[in-house]
Parts: C-alpha cells; sequence; structure tokens
C-alpha cells in the first residue's frame, strides 16, 4: 500500500514537475514505490491468494475479480520494466494497464479503496455526533449505572476481562 | 426478515460465515465480502449479527409487525461478557438493555463430565433415571460417534 502511494505521488509530481538533470531523488522514489508494488502484488497473487479461507484459487486459476489484483501487478512489472529496457511497446503497455487499474474501479475490488475510507469516515462520525448508527453504547463494568443494572450482578465477581470466546479462533471453520 | 451485510463496512473475515447456523452466509467470490446468499432459509437467530467485529450485519424486520422506521440493534462484548440491544420503536420510545453472556471467563470453568461420579442404585430408581436406559429404545446397544464410524469436526469454540 505504501509502495502504491509513494508510487503514484512519484508519478503525479514527476509529470507535472519534472526532475532536473542530476536530481534523483524523485526516480528513485519512484522505482522504491514500483519495486514494493511490484513485491506486494506478485507475493498476494502467488502465496496469499491460495490461502485464503474462502476459496483458496491456485495462481492459474484466474476469475472477473481479479481484475484489481492483476492489473495491479501489470502496472508495476511493466513500470519496472519499462525503465530498465526502455521503449515504445513496453510503454504503451504500462500505460494500457494502469488505465484498466483505474478504469475498472467500478468493476473490480479496487472501488473499496473508495469504500473504506468512506466507511472509516462515517465510523468517526457516529461516534462523534453520539448516534453511533444506533448501536448501544459500548459497556462499563465500572460504571455503576452498568454494574449495578437487573441481571449484571451476576457479573459483580467476575473479573473485568473475560477472555476471547468465539473470537478466540480465527474464523477457519468453513 | 432476514440480515443483510453493509458490504461497505464488511472486512470479509467470515465470523458471520463460522457461526450461521443455517449456512447462508457467505463470502462473496467477486468483492470477498459476506453475504446473505438465501434470506428464506435464515432463522434471524442474530448469531451473524453479535458475531461480527465491524457490526457490519443488520436485520430487516418484517413488515406486518415491524414497519419501516424502527431500529434494533446489538452490541456483544465478550471480553467484558456483556451484550447490550437498543431498541427504537417507531413513535420515539427508546429501550436499552444490557445482559450478561457468561458468569465465568470463556473456557476456564468448563465442567469435565467424565470425571464425575457414575449414578447410584438410588440414582437409577430416582425420578431422573429411573426409565433409563430402556427409554433409549437401542436393543443393540448405544449408538456412539465410533459406533457409527464418525469423526468429531471440531467447530467454532465456545
Amino acid at each position: 500500500m505504501y509502495g502504491f502511494v509513494i508510487f503514484v505521488a512519484t508519478t503525479v509530481i514527476m509529470i507535472f514537475n519534472p526532475p532536473v538533470e542530476g536530481d534523483d531523488m524523485l526516480p528513485q522514489l519512484w522505482h522504491i514505490g514500483a519495486i514494493m508494488l511490484a513485491i506486494g502484488s506478485w507475493w498476494f497473487w502467488l502465496f496469499i491468494r491460495v490461502d485464503v479461507a474462502a476459496e483458496g484459487n491456485k495462481w492459474y486459476n484466474i476469475e472477473p475479480m481479479d481484475l484489481f489484483s492483476l492489473s495491479l501487478m501489470a502496472t508495476s512489472a511493466f513500470a519496472l520494466l519499462w525503465s530498465y529496457a526502455g521503449g515504445w511497446i513496453l510503454f504503451a503497455l504500462f500505460i494500457a494497464s494502469s488505465t484498466i487499474l483505474f478504469g475498472g474501479v467500478l468493476w473490480s475490488k479496487f472501488a473499496h479503496m473508495f469504500f473504506k475510507p468512506a466507511a472509516a469516515y462515517n465510523k468517526r462520525m457516529i461516534k462523534a455526533d453520539g448516534s453511533n448508527e444506533n448501536l448501544p453504547q459500548p459497556a462499563d463494568r465500572q460504571n455503576p449505572a452498568d454494574r449495578d443494572r437487573h441481571s449484571m450482578e451476576l457479573l459483580k465477581d467476575a473479573p473485568l476481562d473475560m477472555g476471547l470466546g468465539i473470537k478466540r479462533d480465527a474464523p477457519r471453520h468453513y | 426478515m432476514p440480515t443483510f451485510v453493509y458490504m461497505t463496512r464488511c472486512d470479509g473475515c467470515g465470523h458471520c460465515v463460522d457461526i450461521c447456523p443455517s449456512d447462508i452466509m457467505h463470502i462473496d467470490k467477486k468483492y470477498r465480502r459476506a453475504v446473505n446468499i438465501e434470506p428464506n432459509m435464515c432463522w434471524e437467530c442474530y448469531s451473524c449479527v453479535k458475531a461480527c467485529p465491524q457490526n457490519a450485519i443488520d436485520v430487516r424486520g418484517y413488515a406486518d409487525f415491524a414497519p419501516l422506521g424502527h431500529s434494533v440493534r446489538v452490541l456483544r462484548e465478550e471480553e467484558k461478557g456483556t451484550i447490550a440491544w437498543k431498541i427504537k420503536f417507531r413513535d420515539g420510545r427508546e429501550k436499552n438493555f444490557l445482559s450478561p453472556i457468561t458468569t465465568k471467563p470463556w473456557g476456564k470453568a468448563i465442567p469435565e463430565l467424565a470425571k464425575l461420579p457414575v449414578p447410584t442404585k438410588e440414582d437409577h430408581d430416582g425420578d431422573y433415571l429411573c426409565f433409563e436406559p430402556a427409554a433409549f429404545n437401542q436393543d443393540e446397544g448405544m449408538h456412539t460417534l465410533a459406533t457409527n464410524g464418525l469423526k468429531f469436526k471440531e467447530g467454532v469454540y465456545y
């Protein structure tokens, strides 16, 4: 993720403010970002994706949902290949794969890049305005208002930290 | 009415899939988030609602007894051993409930039934056990998992 941020940020900066000759920092950051992105996306594809409890797809089983992962891998790979070898074909492939990556937002999991921050912001908002989306307030067993409620006296002698029950296991039983 | 998942809030952890007794909570292959694949078979047990760490699941109410405008939300905090419900009625009334879900720390006080003493003759002649083992109607002997060639698969820990 950080690789992606560095990569995109340096790309944008270098397009609109090309570095002068001799100034190596931005190109180096670009390469660092691309390498981080390539390592991360390929590592996910080849090792983590096959382990996921829900499906566990092999690396050669491609599904429509893989649009995001594959275009991310292609973008980083072609970026590094173009930087190393040069030439119009690799540049065109790099541009094509990054276009698919960003253009496919509506149809791929990349949309969650927008959903997740929106959901996190929404969470902060509902905490701030008190509504908490109608969820009850978290219990405070040391607060007499909660501690002395009807039936809560059953917890009078119980420790404040009861340990983990169903959350003790990672959900792998399906 | 059945449960539904706010896919933007869901992170695809799978706790609801594990705990659904009707096996209808699945992970959507495309979005890698939870989804109720068969709302008709939902028991409305609220297990998935309580188990979700992100509180991303909610339940639609049947239109005939829970018309639009109500809200029923639950927060299960097993580290504290409590479960809290917040019910909002259509006329604005609000009810808050807070109850324990366990009185001893999780996993600490599981009784070891195999180590309890075998029932005595007085117990067998008493109210509870006087019809056993004849009432089991198992003339060829007690059925166990082992005698039927079955193995107990480890499930969600309680």
